[in-house]
């Protein structure tokens, strides 16, 4: 998801020190499982010509580090082979990659939202990697791959996964005497009753931008509505326990403008909200303030509306993708570099650093041995659904149909109407299939 | 160069209105003069030609384009006909953009004018802090606009908010109110913000205005038994009602394409009930790529503001003649 | 009461209702700066705005310095390369329609009247892809040259207004010792004119340097961005950080107040040709007006 790379200012430092001691770590451990990439895949290149490839992401902070220590480790182990690196600020991203794209003009190398990726596939200038030498499907979530597939082709592999879940304050539920909710009746009473004259029951993301979609998508897919259909009772039933929340005060109306990082973990972490929904990329912040898991904070799934439905979660993360133009070896260069992060050890500690889950369950089970912080997401991210399953290339107007909606029902227009105009749009929209 | 290249037809026309008299060496010079003459325009000519002139009709050409980011490299798209227009229009948030940019532009120019002329009249008058309250004044005139707009956010915030804390101190409300969190009083801030902004121009202009209306008038007036309002009424305003009607039409200029506060202070939201003609026309073409459907509404708002543009000129009439004095 | 009683009473009212509105037109100054002095939790954990801080820091400062010196920077150059280029085209134009006979002189200020009714969101529009393929998006020269089309209609018709006052017989005085239309151009009038120069000159440095806009959607941030830009984007992806993003609003505004304080008598000096010469100074103080809020 977007916000991964977000690091507040006050988590930077802290990132610093610790970016410090994993990038020795990093490269101890890399060093090994790269010398088995490159012993594996070797034949492919061309052995003694100099390749230079450009790669290109938005990454900052903890995930910054982790890419510039992979790219040097990279290149360590590929003599031969430069890496140019360009990191762009998010909001700029996809512009900037469709105007490349539309000029015949990408990076070799790209690092790409999932939920983008048909869209830019749809130029034409991305290249398959399923012609690529080794190229599998084995040993992937589900989901994983199909947010790379795109009219049968598969596009990228995920730099890593993520999911959103629900954080809580422990002190501020036990005050309340409330343990953690699993359904949504007992996520509005649990809110209700953790709201003080000092702090809120929840928060949460309304702004008007794809967060606020993807953070409703986890309510009303658990109730088996989907973005072809908003105006169905499922649908409707999932957007009102938002709005319900905001209307008995449990969270503040401020949702419309908080996005979820650094302003949801700014709330969380000033304890101006008992619970949050929000996720794994702002444990860096958590951990910059001292707080730890099972100490001052827990983590549940995102409640659902009757117990014993199954949570479906959207996919988040960000994809490696290799861009068309470039010449073979460079092609054959920018598949090297993501081959070397599927690497079991590889893909354990930059994951790590960038705040990820590893995209393949044998890493992940190695994962949470470190980090049961995790444990939530991982759960979540094994049945956790592309968001651009059904609209493909369109899911961005379709996302911006549905946050109209949850802005317009928080604001006071009743859920049905403001799903009614919702309804009205999507159905205008064609499904580029994914 | 200059030398041996061919008159062109307007100067050499010219040259031989000059008759007999004219001889060869003279129209050559004459015609060199000329060619200077025009080259003193050129460098505006063309600019004008890039900025300006390329920019409308291209803008026009695209709102019959069918755009995708694939087309972004091509000059021309694939020809949509009116489709642009008519799916554009027909979405609801095109339409309530269009409506709210016309309530937005009266409300702000009234606002704009009752308090700026207010103002003007109270510099009008002889009191100690005059001079420098007046240079004081023209402060919110320092500030980009973008940054006016992200200021105003964050005084007008619901939480430790600087408004909702005035108003609360003063008893005029119990609770904080979420000025940009529900549409109503997202606009009421936008609109607020927009008028502080131009205060300090329509103040600044008609004080001068009232500066220039010649005292012996007034006077006259109050011999012949005017009260203050029918001094106002019947003197000062006919005096200066050729600036007023200069600040008006442009202020209509400027307020129908706002764009750079709204986006600072509300990004268009919530639920976009703060989205204006020109941030929407932007939404369309730079965060949905439809760039054929943002010329269409782009078109629409150029269309509007040169609503304006005959009593513009016809308000600049001295200045189109005068190329001699 | 007597008349000198009521004459200061009067005063004294005025005065009030003027410092009253002082404070409204005001008060935002006063709150950015007070903001960019205080930590995060003062203006984020406290329950209620304070308007007097109960301590100041200077660590918001530290922070826009380390990280944002570039973009104040980016805005410099913007704003004078708008300055420059504005005076480049504007002058020698202006002194044309001033001075020399054309048959479309009307045809050509009335174009420039209708230029500063365009919308720059259509410009910026065709503008983007027109860039895209000359290689302009990213670029100075491209920011600069978009940026300027706010200044150049109205920069040649405010100068044009000057020139038009200059006095004939000097000019005539040059021609006659023989100088060519340049040697007027920059011996005679440009000096002449000098007062007019530096308020257009200040507004359109005014006006590169508060851009957003065309540098919203002609830059796409890899290269430089503009104070303007990157505070939108700072305040979009820290929204909490109010303490910092105020005092980088601070150095936003910090450059083009100096300027205005420096140069307040040439701006005064522009009003009072615009006065003379009736409402072409109108509307160039206009567009000063919409374009530097």
């Amino acid at each position: 998801m977007r916000k991964q790379h977000r690091i507040g200012r006050q988590a930077r430092t802290a990132v610093a020190v610790a970016g410090a001691t994993l990038l020795a770590v990093t490269a101890a451990a890399c060093s090994s499982s790269s010398s088995s990439s490159a012993g594996g895949s070797n034949s492919n290149s061309n052995s003694n010509s100099k390749v230079t490839i450009t790669e290109f992401d938005y990454y900052t902070g903890g995930a910054n580090d982790a890419i510039n220590a992979y790219n040097a480790q990279f290149m360590r182990a590929h003599p031969n082979i430069t890496v140019k690196r360009t990191a762009v600020p998010y909001a700029n991203l996809i512009t900037k990659i469709l105007q490349d794209a539309s000029a015949g003009d990408m990076p070799n190398l790209l690092i790409i939202d999932n939920p983008n990726v048909p869209e830019v596939a749809a130029t034409g200038q991305l290249v398959p990697l399923d012609t690529m030498p080794g190229f599998t499907t084995s040993g992937y979530t589900t989901g994983a791959i199909s947010e790379c597939t795109y009219q049968g082709k598969q596009y990228c592999y995920p730099i890593g996964t993520n999911a959103v879940g629900l954080f809580y304050n422990k002190a501020m539920l036990a005050a309340a005497h409330v343990s953690p909710p699993t359904t949504w009746a007992q996520l509005q009473a649990d809110a209700k009753a953790a709201t003080t004259s000092s702090h809120y029951g929840i928060a949460f993301d309304a702004t008007n931008d794809e967060q606020s979609t993807w953070q409703l998508e986890p309510f009303f897919w658990s109730n088996g509505a989907s973005l072809t259909n908003v105006s169905t009772p499922q649908f409707q039933q999932a957007l009102q326990v938002w709005v319900n929340m905001v209307k008995d005060g449990s969270a503040s109306k401020s949702v419309l403008t908080w996005g979820q990082d650094p302003d949801l973990t700014q709330q969380f972490l000033h304890s101006k909200a008992a619970m949050i929904i929000d996720g794994p990329w702002i444990f860096p912040e958590l951990n910059a303030a001292g707080w730890k898991y099972n100490q001052q904070y827990g983590i549940v799934p995102i409640p659902v509306n009757k117990s014993g439905q199954k949570v479906i979660a959207p996919l988040g993360g960000e994809t490696a993708d290799i861009g068309a133009g470039g010449s073979s070896a460079q092609q054959h260069a920018a598949w090297e570099w993501i081959q070397g992060l599927q690497q079991p050890a590889t893909m354990e500690h930059v994951t790590s650093m960038m705040y990820y889950l590893p995209s393949k369950p044998a890493v992940v089970q190695q994962y949470l041995q470190g980090g049961p912080e995790y444990n939530v997401f991982a759960q979540e991210t094994e049945n956790a659904r592309p968001r651009t399953t059904e609209y493909g290339a369109n899911y961005p107007k379709v996302s911006q149909a549905i946050w109209t909606a949850i802005q317009s029902a928080i604001t006071g227009t009743s859920v049905s109407s403001a799903l009614q105009t919702a309804q009205g749009t999507i159905s205008g929209i064609s499904k580029v299939s994914g | 160069m200059t030398r041996i290249s061919a008159p062109t037809r307007g100067t050499g026309a010219a040259a031989r209105r000059k008759g007999p008299a004219a001889t060869p060496a003279r129209s050559r010079r004459y015609r060199l003069r000329r060619l200077a003459h025009w080259a003193f325009l050129l460098p505006a000519g063309a600019y004008v030609l890039f900025a300006f002139a390329i920019p409308v009709v291209y803008n026009l050409v695209l709102s019959f384009e069918q755009t995708s980011p694939a087309t972004i490299s091509h000059l021309t798209a694939p020809f949509a006909g009116w489709s642009n227009y008519t799916t554009t229009l027909k979405d609801p948030t095109a339409d309530s953009a269009i409506v709210r940019t016309f309530s937005f532009t009266v409300l702000s120019l009234l606002f704009q004018f009752l308090i700026g002329f207010g103002l003007a009249l109270l510099f009008n008058l002889r009191f100690p802090l005059r001079r420098f309250a007046r240079s004081l004044i023209l402060v919110p005139w320092l500030l980009p606009l973008l940054v006016t707009g992200v200021i105003f956010k964050f005084l007008f915030q619901l939480e430790a908010g600087a408004v909702n804390q005035v108003l609360v101190d003063l008893h005029l409300i119990h609770q904080p109110v979420g000025f940009v969190l529900s549409p109503g009083w997202a606009y009421v801030t936008v609109l607020i913000t927009n008028i502080w902004i131009g205060v300090p121009f329509f103040t600044v202009l008609l004080y001068s205005a009232l500066q220039d209306v010649p005292p012996e008038l007034t006077e006259a007036a109050r011999i012949d038994g005017a009260g203050p309002w029918q001094r106002l009424t019947r003197v000062t305003l006919p005096v200066i009602r050729p600036v007023i009607e200069v600040v008006f039409v442009l202020g209509f200029v400027f307020t129908v394409k706002v764009f750079d506060v709204v986006i600072g202070l509300t990004n268009g939201g919530p639920a976009n009930s703060t989205q204006l003609i020109a941030t929407w026309a932007y939404n369309l073409s730079f965060q949905n790529f439809n760039y054929g459907a943002g010329a269409a509404l782009s078109t629409v708002l150029l269309l509007i503001a040169l609503v304006a543009a005959p009593l513009y000129i016809w308000l600049n009439r001295e200045s189109l003649r005068g190329d001699a004095l | 009461m007597r008349p000198a009683t009521r004459r200061r009473l009067a005063a004294a009212i005025a005065s009030l209702a003027a410092l009253a509105a002082l404070v409204v037109l005001l008060f935002p100054l006063y709150a950015v700066i007070v903001a960019s002095f205080e930590t995060n939790s003062q203006l984020f954990g406290a329950s209620h705005y304070s308007f007097f801080p109960s301590q100041f820091t200077l660590s918001n400062y530290r922070v826009v310095l380390s990280q944002q010196g570039s973009h104040v920077i980016s805005s410099l150059i913007i704003a004078l390369g708008t300055a420059v280029l504005t005076l480049a085209i504007a002058l020698p134009a202006a002194h044309a329609l001033a001075r020399y006979r054309f048959r479309v002189t009307a045809l050509l200020v009335a174009s420039l009247l209708i230029a500063q009714i365009l919308p720059s969101i259509v410009i910026a529009n065709s503008l983007f892809l027109v860039y895209h393929r000359l290689h302009l998006l990213n670029s100075y020269p491209g920011l600069i040259i978009a940026d300027a089309s706010y200044a150049v209609p109205f920069s040649i018709l405010v100068l044009r207004a000057f020139m038009l006052g200059l006095p004939r017989d000097v000019l005539a005085a040059a021609r006659v010792d023989g100088a060519t239309e340049w040697r007027a151009f920059t011996r005679v009038v440009l000096p002449m004119s000098r007062s007019a120069v530096i308020t257009v000159a200040l507004f359109a440095f005014l006006n590169g340097w508060g851009d957003f806009i065309f540098a919203l959607t002609l830059l796409n941030g890899n290269t430089f961005e503009p104070v303007t830009l990157s505070i939108y984007t700072y305040v979009g992806e820290f929204s909490q950080n109010w303490g910092e993003a105020m005092a980088l609003a601070v150095f936003a505004v910090l450059p083009a107040a100096m300027l205005l304080i420096a140069a307040q008598r040439y701006i005064a000096a522009g009003l009072t040709v615009g006065s003379v010469k009736g409402l072409s100074i109108v509307i160039g103080d206009t567009s000063c007006a919409s374009s530097i809020g």
